[in-house]
């Protein structure tokens, strides 16, 4: 790997950061400067054309440089899944607010911060998600109190790198809900044509289904339900390719998206139905 | 140098950062907001290029095609000269800059003396400060200050490095620092070279006490230099001034200021004012016709006398 083409101050930290990448992941040596793809509008210092993401480390003074703060959206719109880590040296001259500011707002975008402590010695403090499956912070305002705990819990799985496992996360928030629903539907003497009984297991697709038939709630809310279980299932599973992993991040991202959607709209659904809300 | 130029748009692949460029520290927060720049307005002004076989070498614009580089941009806005001699190439880059942008002084430093190795082949001798200020464009301070950095034993041109890394702000054993400390030293070696046993023990400890703050600001390293002088200038004893300055350069708390102020500052302080009153007395003495009639000017001799005639009868 010649790294001569990073300026003086980021060879060393490159060169750690290459280290413990390359072990963690268990990769090849990094290519220096190499562009990812002629759309994408950075060249990290070294990067590894990985399956299914692309992994792009930049050598830098801090943990969230500006630079990539600016290139941050521009990356994102490519859609393609592409992680970024940020190596900077534990040792840097910010103050301890500064440093903890970037550390937040790298963790908020999903960018992962490799501290180098001495030469070949450094730490993936946080691995960073690919960008194309970045999410905001949710607006926790917007949900009933009883939700909030749950959603949070699912979003930091997501964010810290286990992206499938925060939507499985929400994912059974939904399912309980909708079990509820269906256990208050069927004592109202509802769902006669559905097997489903109440705390025995039943296949939640079938439930939904059962729910769209006899029109429990609101229909355009149960198929958001119905399109949610379809894009969980595919979130779960691992990509084998780059082109599998875009598709495959794109649906992550958007379930995740949808199951909050569906947590906001729920309660209101079901009191207009004259159903209790419970969790 | 009479040269052909072209302006082209050049990929940014095919060129190679000139091995002579003085520049050696790129701060991340300068390059960060060139960064923003480029991408908001792209680059307005064309990087310098020679060729040489199938691709190009930097002459100027390295930070700008770095960031083309970390953009992703494919092609980059060229002004294309012929291959300049390896002393024009220097040269060239000397000019460019001290016509734009002011280089770190330890930037310029490194390669005087390449410059000055070069000039000495073409003019057969060394080149004086004059000749050199002509050829890169530097003023006579800049050369002068860049010498006085280049002297400096490796240990403490390191300190400089490693501080020119980070943002201006945050640097504090800067170059201006290390200029202000030299120069001074510099004048206690000629003027009383005994104070000094070891000049880079004694910078050792002067860098510390900056650290600590027991010296708050780099200008008081020139108090050394009035210490120094004080025999000379202010009829302080020789023994005295020595030991003063043995005393700002031993392991302990005490400050340039607070050593001046209880050794020679009272005769400096004297040494001012006599000489303001020697001035003031010239410019009464030559009072134009007109001034004299000055209502302004008129009103103040009345308030000096005043305040003469009160200081004397005091003194009676």
């Amino acid at each position: 790997m010649d790294i001569t083409g990073l300026l003086p101050h980021q060879q060393g930290i490159a060169r750690t950061a290459n280290l413990v990448i390359k072990t963690r992941y268990n990769f090849r040596d990094a290519m220096v400067l190499e562009p990812i793809n002629p759309k994408v509008p950075w060249r990290p210092s070294l990067l590894w054309k990985a399956s299914p993401e692309f992994v792009g480390c930049e050598a830098s003074d801090r943990p969230f440089p500006r630079s990539i703060k600016e290139v941050f959206s521009d990356i994102a719109a490519t859609g393609l899944p592409i992680r970024i880590i940020v190596a900077y040296p534990k040792d840097n001259i910010l103050s301890a607010k500064d440093y903890q500011d970037d550390l937040k707002e790298a963790k908020k975008l999903g960018v992962g911060y490799l501290s180098v402590t001495d030469i070949n010695d450094g730490e993936l403090e946080y691995e960073g998600i690919s960008i194309s499956l970045h999410l905001p912070p949710p607006e926790f305002s917007k949900y009933r109190r009883c939700l909030v705990r749950g959603i949070n819990d699912a979003y930091s799985l997501y964010m810290n790198g286990n992206p499938s496992h925060g939507v499985q996360e929400l994912g059974q928030i939904v399912e309980q809900i909708i079990n509820n629903l269906a256990g208050q539907a069927k004592a109202k003497g509802k769902l006669t044509k559905s097997n489903f009984i109440p705390a025995k297991y039943y296949k939640f697709a079938k439930l939904v289904e059962d729910l769209l038939a006899e029109r429990v709630i609101d229909m355009a809310t149960l198929g958001k339900c119905r399109g949610f279980v379809d894009d969980r299932n595919i979130s779960s599973h691992k990509p084998k390719s780059r082109k599998a992993a875009a598709n495959s991040y794109r649906k992550t991202r958007n379930c995740f998206l949808l199951g909050l959607e569906l947590l906001e709209e729920l309660p209101g659904k079901f009191e207009s139905k004259g159903y209790k809300f419970k969790l | 140098m009479e040269n052909q130029v072209r302006l082209k748009r050049i990929p940014v692949d095919s060129i190679k950062p000139n091995p002579e460029n003085p520049r050696i520290v790129f701060r991340q927060e300068e390059m960060d907001s060139l960064l923003i720049s480029i991408k908001k307005y792209g680059v307005q002004v064309p990087i310098t290029v020679y060729e040489e076989g199938n691709h190009y070498i930097l002459i100027d614009g390295e930070r700008r095609w770095r960031t083309c580089i970390k953009l992703n941009l494919p092609l980059i806005p060229a002004i294309i000269q012929d291959k300049p001699s390896e002393l024009d190439n220097l040269l060239m880059m000397f000019n460019i800059h001290s016509l734009r942008e002011q280089w770190d002084y330890f930037t310029i430093a490194n390669k005087l003396t390449r410059i000055d190795e070069l000039l000495k082949k073409k003019y057969g001798h060394i080149p004086n400060e004059a000749e050199l200020s002509e050829e890169t464009g530097l003023s006579r301070g800049t050369i002068r200050r860049c010498k006085l950095l280049i002297s400096l034993p490796d240990k403490f041109k390191n300190i400089i490095l490693q501080e020119l890394r980070k943002p201006k702000a945050k640097q504090k054993l800067t170059e201006d620092f290390f200029l202000e400390m030299e120069q001074n030293l510099r004048t206690v070696k000629n003027n009383l070279p005994e104070a000094i046993d070891d000049i880079d023990e004694v910078r050792d400890i002067l860098i510390t006490k900056f650290q600590r703050d027991i010296i708050k600001n780099m200008v008081d390293f020139r108090k050394l230099g009035k210490i120094a002088t004080a025999p000379n200038n202010v009829d302080f004893k020789r023994s005295a001034a020595i030991s003063a300055l043995r005393k700002v350069f031993s392991n302990n708390d005490a400050s340039i200021e607070e050593v001046y102020d209880s050794t020679v500052g009272n005769l400096y302080g004297e040494k001012r004012l006599i000489s303001t009153f020697s001035n003031t007395l010239y410019y009464i003495e030559h009072l134009g016709e007109d001034e004299k009639s000055e209502d302004e000017i008129i009103k103040l001799l009345k308030d000096i006398k005043k305040a003469i005639e009160r200081i004397l009868k005091e003194a009676d």
